[in-house]
């Protein structure tokens, strides 16, 4: 089945059955292994990539779904030669370890603030980020990051 | 993993889902919504539908509408919808309560009203909002419309009264009556997580709505309570007595049966505190 849409401003055109789900789409198909796979079953949020502006868990969304969609990845935030803001805050705070869930933190972050809604607080911040697992960092650093962002 | 083949259909219109709904053959043909349920059961193989009906691309099936005296919520609004919508804000205020509860930023981008209603998970919060303010839920198959009373919607764990060729397309809620006090109360393992026992409250001059979640099979009103309260009854650990009776509390690894009773009881007595004094 057909699947035509956006991905990280680049059109896309392929042929994959259905059940063939965005995470895998997305990393197999296009070859854009950031977005990672962690439990494939909508928990862990380490999948996360943002589709038409709202963070949604690519691995709950099966690719021929995104037809028309503009879909963009954690390989959309930094140019060629500097990191985002976002990504940079994240370096400097040392918010980051083995790396498997950043993507997914990434790009739940990255939609709030395109949206405006980029939380400054601590609670705020764990809330915004409770559908993200984290086994390495303990969370602090990551909150320390996104403060230094909001700010 | 991965979930089996299926084949896929992208209706637009609420007609053209609705014969897809009734043209399986034999085969099982399921309607996806927000996927935040459907899709983990597929990707455990739990769920093995033969096709697959995407409700995504039919407009009728979204939007908050006005309709005076109550709220008519289409199946496929989003549930992050309920949480920005100034008119639930306004108009059915326990639904935006309850929905802080409900998952997180990226499930509630994507998952539907409907779909959690359909679901009937014993522990959702959707499902005991809707029982516990009467709501209405709006079926449709090709043969018709009906529509069925949220207290008898949810007959048992992960089942509902919607046939095998109907879809949810709509609920309606009643507007809380001007002057009413809502509350909601749950304990979940982590925020967001099902809860263990909810508890959703209205008090208003038509007197108390009072709704239990998590604890039984499926989500009900307190009607004993609700009644010894309007007699007059000052003391409701009498009454609570009465009202869980007969209970058969759910048990599983997050909380035994005598937990759960427990639970409810100090959760319905934080509601009350809050609510009526």
């Amino acid at each position: 089945m057909r699947v035509q849409c956006h991905v990280n401003g680049d059109a896309v055109d392929r042929d994959v059955e259905p059940r063939m789900l965005l995470s895998d789409f997305l990393r197999h198909e296009l070859r854009l292994r950031g977005t990672k796979v962690g439990c494939e079953m909508g928990v862990c949020g380490a999948c996360t990539v943002i589709v038409d502006g709202e963070p949604v868990r690519s691995c709950l969304l099966f690719a021929v779904q995104v037809t028309g969609a503009e879909v963009r990845t954690v390989e959309s935030l930094a140019t060629a030669d500097r990191l985002s803001e976002l990504q940079e805050a994240f370096r400097k705070h040392h918010a980051l370890q083995c790396g498997y869930c950043t993507a997914g933190i990434l790009m739940t972050l990255q939609a709030l603030i395109e949206q405006d809604a980029l939380p400054r607080e601590e609670v705020a911040i764990r809330e915004a980020l409770s559908g993200n697992i984290c086994r390495c960092t303990g969370y602090q650093n990551i909150v320390d990051a996104v403060r230094e962002v909001a700010s | 993993m991965k979930p089996a083949s299926f084949a896929y259909l992208r209706p637009t219109t609420l007609h053209e889902a609705l014969e897809a709904l009734a043209a399986g053959d034999g085969r099982e043909v399921r309607p996806i919504a927000g996927g935040q349920s459907l899709v983990p059961l597929m990707n455990l193989r739990l769920a093995l539908p033969d096709i697959l009906v995407d409700l995504n691309g039919v407009p009728e099936l979204t939007g908050i509408r006005d309709e005076g005296d109550r709220i008519r919520i289409g199946a496929m609004t989003r549930q992050c919808s309920l949480l920005q919508d100034p008119l639930v804000a306004d108009r059915v205020p326990l639904l935006r309560l309850g929905m802080k509860h409900v998952g997180h930023l990226q499930t509630r981008a994507r998952g539907t009203v409907g779909g959690s209603l359909v679901h009937a998970d014993p522990a959702a919060e959707l499902p005991l909002l809707m029982v516990t303010l009467g709501a209405s839920m709006h079926l449709q198959s090709r043969s018709g419309v009906r529509d069925v009373p949220a207290g008898d919607f949810f007959l048992d764990a992960m089942e509902t009264a919607l046939a095998s060729d109907e879809i949810l397309v709509a609920v309606s809620v009643p507007a809380a009556p001007p002057g009413s006090r809502q509350v909601f109360r749950e304990l979940a393992r982590r925020h967001g997580d099902f809860a263990i026992v909810a508890v959703a409250a209205q008090y208003g001059p038509a007197g108390l709505a009072l709704g239990i979640g998590g604890l039984e099979k499926v989500p009900r009103r307190c009607t004993e309570l609700e009644r010894e309260l309007r007699d007059g009854a000052t003391d409701w650990t009498a009454a609570l007595a009465a009202e869980f009776a007969e209970s058969v509390p759910l048990s599983d690894l997050h909380a035994g049966a005598d937990y759960r009773k427990r639970l409810a009881e100090v959760l319905i007595g934080d509601c009350l505190t809050e609510i009526l004094l």
